[in-house]
C-alpha cells in the first residue's frame, strides 16, 4: 500500500497543479483596450447568500482589481455584497444581481447594488393560472407567454408591493371548486416562488379553482413523484417549474397520457415528445442582456474585470449569463 | 371473545416481534386511505357501457340531470354530443358508449376527444346539443359553461357515469406510484443494510446514483451513433455503470478494510470525489439527447401490471434475503458485525468481508442510478443528491442496528416503504414540503426509538 501512495500523491499534485495554471492564466487576463470588460472568472455560487459570499471571496484574494460582479440572482448578489463589505471594497465594485427580490431592492436603494434586472413573479402566477382557466374554457392560448424583465436601479419608482406569502387571499373554495391545479417548483425556499405561490393562489381562487404548490428541493426524481402523485389526484391541469428541463420530460409524458395539461413557469421543458400547453415566463436572456448593459454604463469609459458568480445546472440561470456576455462581448468587440 | 383472541393472537406476537415497523406501515397506509376518501371517477371502456345504460333507461323513464336548472324532459331522440380526453381510457369510454347509443339507434352529434379547445370547436361543429355525455373527471371543465354561455337560448343536459367514494391513497395506479417511487432508495438499501450491519457506513451512495447515471447514459450516447441504442447497448452501458460503481465501492472497501480509516469519513471523501467525477463526465449538463424512450422500459415500463423496477427491487430481495440467512456470506456479515474480534478468532478475515459488503454496496447504489436514470431518461451529476440519508433512514426505521450485528433484509423494505407511503401520503393530501419533512424526521425519530424500547437498549446505563 505505501508504494501506492507516492505516485498517487504526485498525480495528485500534477493535477492540482495545472488546473490552478490554467485559472492563473485566466485571472492575469487584463484588458487589451482601454475600457474593454474582461470576464476574469465565472464561480458558481449555487444561487445562496452563504456560496456567492464565498465565491465574491474568493475571487478577491486571486483578483484583488475587480471592478465587477454579475450575480444571476439576489441571495448570491448579497453574498458578494457581503463579502466586499468585509473586504472594504464596496465602493470599488459594481454588482450587478437579478430578480428584484424585497432584500435586493433595498440593497439598491441602498447603493449596494447597483441595478437589477426585474422579474415579475407575481405576473408570472397570475398569467400561469389565465393561461390553464383559459385553456380549460375552450379558448386557444399561446404557446409562449414572455413577461419581459425591466432594469432596477435606485431612480425606480416602486409602484405597490406585489402579493406575497404574507398577506394571502381565501385558501380554498369548498364544495364549489371546479378543481385542484397541482403546481411544483424547484426550490420553495426561494422568495421567487413564494411569490408566485401567492399570486398563483390568489388568481386560482379568484376562478374557483384549489391549487396545490409543492417543492422538489432541486431534485428532479422527487418532482417526479410529485407530478405522479398529482395524476392520481386527479389534477385539472399541472404547472411545472422544471429543476431539470430534459430529465422532468418523463414525468410530462405521462401526464400527457393520463390528458392532464401541462403548462410550465419560469423555467422550461425541453425534452422530446413532452407536450406542454404553454409556457409563462420571464425572457432571461433578454433579462441578462440589461445586466451587461447596465454594467457597460456603470463601468463606463475604464472598463475592467469582471466576475460572475453563476449557478451551474440551472438553466433559467445560465440564460441570463449567456445574455450578458452577449452583450459583454458586443460592445468589446466595438472598442477594438 | 376466545375464538377472537386466538385469531387476534398470531397478528399481535407478528406485531410486537421483529418486524413491528410492518405494524406502523399498516397502521400508516389505513390512517391516509381514511383520509383520503374522495369521490373518483370510474373510467374507459366500463364507464362507457354504464352512461350509455344510464342514458336509454333516462330517456324511457323522463328527466334527465340538468347541470343548471334541475331535471329537464327531453325529446324522444336527443341530439346527443359525447366529450372525452385523448387517452387510452378516454377513447375506450367514448367508443363504447358511442357503439351502445347507435345500438339503440340514438343521435350522436358529435365526438370531442382532445384537450377543452379541440372539444370547443367540436361542439360548434355539431350544430344543435341536446345532451352532453362525458366522463366524470371533465364534468366540471368550465368548457361546457362557456359553450352554455355563448348558446343561452338552447337547453342542454350534461349527462357523466355516477362517481363513487373510493380512498385516492388505496388505487392500484397509487400503489404503482408508492412502489416505483420507492424502488430506487429501497435497491440502495439491500447494500446498506449489509454495510451497517457490519458496523459500517457508506456515505457515497448517492454519489453513487450519480456516477451510475452519468456514465450510463454516456455510454448510451457514444455507442447509439446517429441510428439510436439497441438493447445490447442499453445492456451494456448500464452494466458499466454498475461495475463503476461496484469498483468505487470496492475502493473504499480497500480504504476501510486495508488503512483502517473509519467510514464516516473514507465514504465522506468519496462521496465529494464521485459526485465531482459525474459531473465532470456530464460536463455540468444533463446528458439525454441520444437516449433512447425504450431505456425507460426498466424504470418507467410495466410487467403484468406491475412496473418492472419492482419487480427488479423484489427479486433482489429475495436474493438479498437468501444471502444474509442461507448463506456463509451472509453468517460472516452477521459475524463481522456482532463481534470483529471473535470473527477473526474464527477464521473469518473481517477485512475481506468488509471489502466484499462494500463493493456490494456499490453495485446496488449503481444499479439504483440505472433506474433512476432509466425513469429521468436522462443522466446528471445533480441526481441522487441527499438520497443517502433517505436510504440510511430506511435502513435504520427497517430495525438494523447502526452498531452492526443485527438487521433483518426485510426490514429494510418495511422501512423503505414507510418512507414512501408517508412522503406519497402526504402529498395526495395536499400538504406542504415543509410539512412533509416534519413529519419524516419525526417518523424515523419514533421509528428508532421503538427500536430501543424493544431491544431493551434504552436502559443501558452509558447511555446511546
Amino acid at each position: 500500500m505505501k508504494k501506492l501512495i507516492v505516485p498517487l500523491i504526485t498525480v495528485l499534485t500534477a493535477f492540482l497543479f495545472t488546473a490552478c495554471n490554467k485559472s492563473k492564466d485566466q485571472a492575469q487576463n487584463t484588458p487589451q483596450v482601454e475600457g474593454q470588460i474582461v470576464i476574469v472568472a465565472e464561480l458558481s455560487g449555487d444561487g445562496k447568500r452563504d456560496k456567492g459570499f464565498k465565491a465574491a471571496e474568493d475571487a478577491l484574494q486571486r483578483v484583488p482589481d475587480i471592478k465587477g460582479i454579475f450575480a444571476i440572482n439576489d441571495p448570491s448578489g448579497l453574498g458578494a455584497v457581503g463579502a466586499l463589505e468585509k473586504a472594504g471594497k464596496l465602493d470599488q465594485v459594481t454588482v450587478i444581481a437579478f430578480d428584484g427580490m424585497p432584500a435586493g431592492k433595498k440593497a439598491i436603494k441602498e447603493g449596494k447594488i447597483y441595478a437589477d434586472p426585474i422579474q415579475h413573479p407575481d405576473k408570472i402566477g397570475r398569467e400561469c393560472i389565465k393561461a390553464i382557466v383559459a385553456y380549460l374554457s375552450g379558448k386557444d392560448v399561446e404557446p409562449n407567454i414572455d413577461i419581459p424583465a425591466t432594469l432596477y436601479t435606485k431612480d425606480t419608482e416602486d409602484s405597490g408591493e406585489p402579493l406575497t406569502p404574507e398577506n394571502p387571499t381565501v385558501a380554498s373554495t369548498g364544495e364549489k371548486s371546479r378543481g385542484l391545479i397541482g403546481a411544483t417548483c424547484m426550490d420553495i425556499a426561494n422568495p421567487f416562488f413564494k411569490v408566485i405561490e401567492a399570486n398563483m393562489r390568489d388568481e386560482a381562487a379568484k376562478h374557483g379553482y384549489d391549487l396545490i404548490y409543492l417543492g422538489a428541493e432541486n431534485d428532479v426524481s422527487k418532482q417526479q413523484k410529485q407530478i405522479k402523485d398529482f395524476l392520481v389526484k386527479e389534477v385539472v391541469a399541472i404547472a411545472v417549474n422544471p429543476t431539470n428541463s430534459e430529465a422532468i420530460g418523463t414525468a410530462v409524458k405521462e401526464a400527457n397520457n393520463a390528458n392532464v395539461p401541462v403548462f410550465s413557469f419560469d423555467v422550461r421543458v425541453q425534452a422530446e415528445g413532452a407536450k406542454v400547453v404553454s409556457h409563462v415566463g420571464t425572457d432571461n436572456a433578454q433579462g441578462g442582456e440589461l445586466a451587461g448593459q447596465a454594467m457597460i454604463d456603470a463601468l463606463g469609459a475604464e472598463g475592467g474585470k469582471v466576475v460572475i458568480i453563476d449557478y451551474r445546472g440551472v438553466e433559467s440561470c445560465m440564460e441570463r449569463v449567456k445574455g450578458f456576455k452577449k452583450v459583454i462581448d458586443a460592445h468589446n468587440a466595438k472598442l477594438q | 371473545m376466545s375464538a377472537i383472541g386466538q385469531l387476534l393472537r398470531k397478528p399481535l406476537t407478528f406485531v410486537s416481534g421483529e418486524y413491528g415497523m410492518a405494524a406502523v406501515l399498516l397502521l400508516l397506509a389505513v390512517f391516509f386511505s381514511v383520509l383520503t376518501i374522495e369521490e373518483k371517477s370510474p373510467e374507459g371502456a366500463s364507464a362507457g357501457r354504464k352512461l350509455a345504460k344510464e342514458i336509454i333507461n333516462g330517456l324511457d323513464k323522463g328527466p334527465i340531470n340538468f347541470p343548471k336548472e334541475g331535471p329537464i324532459n327531453f325529446p324522444k331522440n336527443p341530439r346527443i354530443f359525447i366529450a372525452s380526453g385523448d387517452n387510452q381510457a378516454g377513447r375506450d369510454f367514448a367508443k363504447t358508449l358511442e357503439d351502445a347509443l347507435l345500438k339503440k339507434e340514438l343521435t350522436v352529434v358529435g365526438k370531442g376527444i382532445g384537450g377543452p379547445p379541440l372539444i370547443l370547436r367540436e361542439m360548434e361543429k355539431a350544430g344543435k346539443i341536446d345532451l352532453i355525455a362525458t366522463a366524470a373527471s371533465m364534468k366540471k371543465l368550465p368548457v361546457f359553461d362557456t359553450y352554455l354561455e355563448q348558446h343561452s337560448d338552447s337547453l342542454i343536459g350534461l349527462i357523466h357515469p355516477k362517481s363513487y367514494r373510493w380512498p385516492v391513497f388505496l388505487t392500484v395506479d397509487n400503489f404503482r406510484n408508492i412502489t416505483s417511487q420507492i424502488a430506487v432508495i429501497a435497491i440502495l438499501a439491500i447494500g446498506m443494510t449489509m454495510v451497517i450491519i457490519t458496523a459500517g457506513i457508506d456515505l457515497s451512495v448517492g454519489s453513487m446514483i450519480a456516477l451510475s447515471a452519468v456514465v450510463t447514459c454516456k455510454i448510451i450516447e457514444i455507442m447509439g451513433g446517429e441510428a439510436g441504442a439497441g438493447v445490447p447497448t442499453l445492456v451494456i452501458a448500464s452494466v458499466a455503470g454498475i461495475a463503476v460503481c461496484s469498483l468505487a465501492g470496492a475502493f473504499t472497501g480497500l480504504v476501510v478494510s486495508r488503512l483502517c480509516v473509519p467510514p464516516f469519513i473514507a465514504t465522506l471523501a468519496m462521496m465529494q470525489v464521485l459526485r465531482g467525477g459525474a459531473f465532470k463526465i456530464a460536463k455540468n449538463d444533463t446528458i439525454f439527447e441520444k437516449v433512447p424512450a425504450s431505456f425507460q422500459w426498466l424504470g418507467n415500463g410495466l410487467s403484468f401490471g406491475i412496473p418492472n423496477c419492482v419487480i427488479l427491487m423484489l427479486i433482489l430481495y429475495i436474493a438479498a434475503h437468501i444471502i444474509m440467512n442461507k448463506t456463509i456470506l451472509g453468517r460472516y456479515i452477521y459475524a463481522t458485525g456482532a463481534n470483529p474480534e471473535a470473527a477473526r478468532m474464527s477464521g473469518i478475515s473481517p477485512r475481506n468481508i468488509k471489502l466484499i459488503v462494500y463493493a456490494i454496496c456499490g453495485a446496488t447504489a449503481g444499479l439504483g442510478g440505472v433506474v433512476m436514470a432509466s425513469q429521468l431518461q436522462s443522466g446528471a451529476g445533480t441526481y441522487g443528491e441527499t438520497y443517502e440519508l433517505m436510504v440510511i433512514a430506511a435502513v435504520v426505521v427497517g430495525g438494523t442496528s447502526l452498531f452492526g450485528g443485527k438487521g433483518r433484509i426485510f426490514g429494510t423494505l418495511i422501512g423503505a416503504f414507510i418512507i414512501a407511503v408517508i412522503s406519497n401520503g402526504m402529498n395526495i393530501l395536499l400538504l406542504g414540503s415543509e410539512t412533509q419533512m416534519i413529519v419524516l424526521g419525526l417518523v424515523i425519530l419514533i421509528a428508532v426509538i421503538l427500536e430501543r424500547i424493544r431491544s431493551g437498549e434504552w436502559r443501558n446505563p452509558i447511555g446511546g
